[in-house]
């Protein structure tokens, strides 16, 4: 008999799960101050923007022949090894539409991307319950979706694309690209149209790996950059279960740092750092580097495997650009 | 009280509540960090509110409830890797995958009365609705979880 003690004892147990990161706190400060810049820059432009944004009505699907039976196609095994690495992406969205691309993660077998519309993207934090904000895009590398199940909703198009479109919950639109990958994109419930309207303004370009706020100059043997994530002022890139290494914006990240109980800090190359080991029986260390407006993390998961003399020579051939500024931002390799 | 004050002291609570309601780590930091952002946006009145605590949890349950968040895509883990690593639920406890397919109004009734300890007032409170609905949630979720109510529990 499961009883109520039971309940208790699982949330009790789970609750454990949770990752108590202490940079969430300069994280949500530096956010909110970001937020309060852009709220005060764009107040007055933000209801001529929306009312533009309500002009611009969707291109509604033109529905083809519905009697004709979907072709249900398989999923093949083996992806397109020359499609991409896994840290690149090819995601973007045209010329002048009203979205942007507010957060992706690119890895190995899929690309994400959280896809919303400019008005609320750019003038409140209240941008994830606004109407008509967005959806997002789940791209998988060929081979890797089965599009069974998105086959057996409805046929329309879209400009230059033919989609199918599921009415489920979530609404759910889905294409095939030429190089057999599949881009599938949801949004919320009853929103079918929105999603259709993202659908229409995504675009795939040739993939790469997108600029990140650091350029390595030097990276240790043997490790292989193999995703890449940003969502606002922040990235991140990873090296396999070696390596990962972040930016986050911080208007003070050797305050924040120094609040801390971490050792006394080292300059490397000009920047304050901060290295410590992890603690107990773990393997793991962390270089922590206060560079300009961002605060980076080289979190290796093993010091045996990635020592901190590779970790401090990455640094000193490291380069930053302003992690609040994406556009001062580069490859990083 | 300080913003900073009360954030760094109150994140382990924020946290764990967060992964209780979702059930996925990186969501629940990535939703603690943007409720917190907002907190700090409005502090001046979270902070002469009779509970602050209480006024961001508020937030970070709408937060919950809000689609968007239920659709977040998976993304890259940010930082745990700087942290001792909880290990992953259990696929086996049962018990906790059927919190999982819980709907969210119902799972964060749960989660309120039986990890938060509140009252069904207090959740109606949080929730936005009214202590009857709270307890048509509850026996619902109760029933799904097939949890078996002593008698006392029935009477309270």
């Amino acid at each position: 008999m499961t009883t109520v003690s039971d309940l208790r004892r699982a949330l009790d147990d789970h609750s454990a799960d949770a990752i108590v990161d202490f940079a969430v706190v300069a994280g949500a400060r530096s956010r909110g101050l970001r937020l309060r810049r852009r709220r005060r820059l764009l107040s007055v432009g933000t209801a001529g923007a929306l009312a533009l944004a309500a002009g611009l009505l969707p291109v509604l699907p033109v529905l083809r022949d519905r009697s004709a039976p979907p072709v249900v196609v398989g999923p093949a095994v083996v992806a397109s090894p020359a499609y991409r690495t896994p840290a690149q992406l090819g995601i973007t969205v045209i010329d002048g539409s009203d979205y942007v691309i507010t957060e992706f993660t690119a890895q190995a077998g899929q690309q994400t991307a959280e896809i919303r519309h400019k008005a609320t993207a750019t003038t409140a934090e209240e941008s994830a319950r606004s109407v008509n904000n967005g959806a997002d895009l789940v791209v998988y590398d060929p081979g890797l979706f089965d599009p069974s199940a998105l086959l057996q909703g409805k046929q329309g198009v879209l400009p230059g694309r033919p989609v199918m479109y599921s009415l489920a919950d979530p609404p759910m639109v889905g294409w095939q690209e030429p190089s057999g990958a599949w881009a599938v994109a949801t949004g919320p419930r009853g929103a079918l149209k929105q999603v259709l309207r993202v659908a229409a303004d995504v675009q795939m370009t040739t993939p790469s790996v997108p600029p990140m706020p650091f350029r390595f100059g030097w990276v240790p043997g043997g490790l292989t950059l193999d995703r890449a994530s940003t969502r606002w002022a922040s990235a991140q890139v990873g090296f396999g279960n070696a390596l990962t290494v972040s930016a986050q914006q911080s208007d003070d990240p050797a305050g924040v740092i120094s609040g801390k109980t971490l050792p006394s800090p080292v300059t490397i190359a000009g920047h304050q750092t901060w290295y410590f080991a992890d603690a107990d029986d773990n393997p793991g260390g962390t270089l922590m580097v206060a560079a300009g407006d961002c605060l980076v993390q080289l979190a290796a998961r093993d010091r045996s495997t990635v020592p901190l003399a590779d970790v401090r020579r990455m640094v000193e051939a490291m380069e930053f650009a302003t992690c609040a500024d994406p556009a001062t931002w580069g490859p990083p390799l | 009280m300080e913003f900073e004050e009360f954030a760094t002291a109150r994140l382990p609570a924020l946290s764990r509540y967060a992964v209780l309601l979702c059930g996925d780590r990186e969501q629940a930091r990535d939703m603690v960090q943007e409720v917190l952002a907002r907190a700090f946006l409005k502090w001046r009145r979270i902070a002469t509110a009779d509970d602050p605590y209480a006024y961001v949890r508020r937030m970070l349950t709408n937060e919950y409830l809000s689609w968007l968040r239920r659709r977040r895509l998976p993304t890259v883990p940010v930082d745990h890797d700087t942290l001792p690593a909880p290990q992953p639920p259990d696929s086996s406890d049962e018990l906790w995958k059927l919190l999982g397919s819980l709907p969210r109004q119902q799972r964060a009734v749960i989660v309120l009365r039986y990890y938060e300890g509140l009252t069904d007032q207090q959740i109606a409170d949080v929730l936005g609705c009214r202590s009857g609905t709270v307890r048509g949630y509850a026996s619902r979720a109760l029933s799904a979880l097939r949890i078996e109510l002593t008698e006392v529990e029935v009477l309270s």
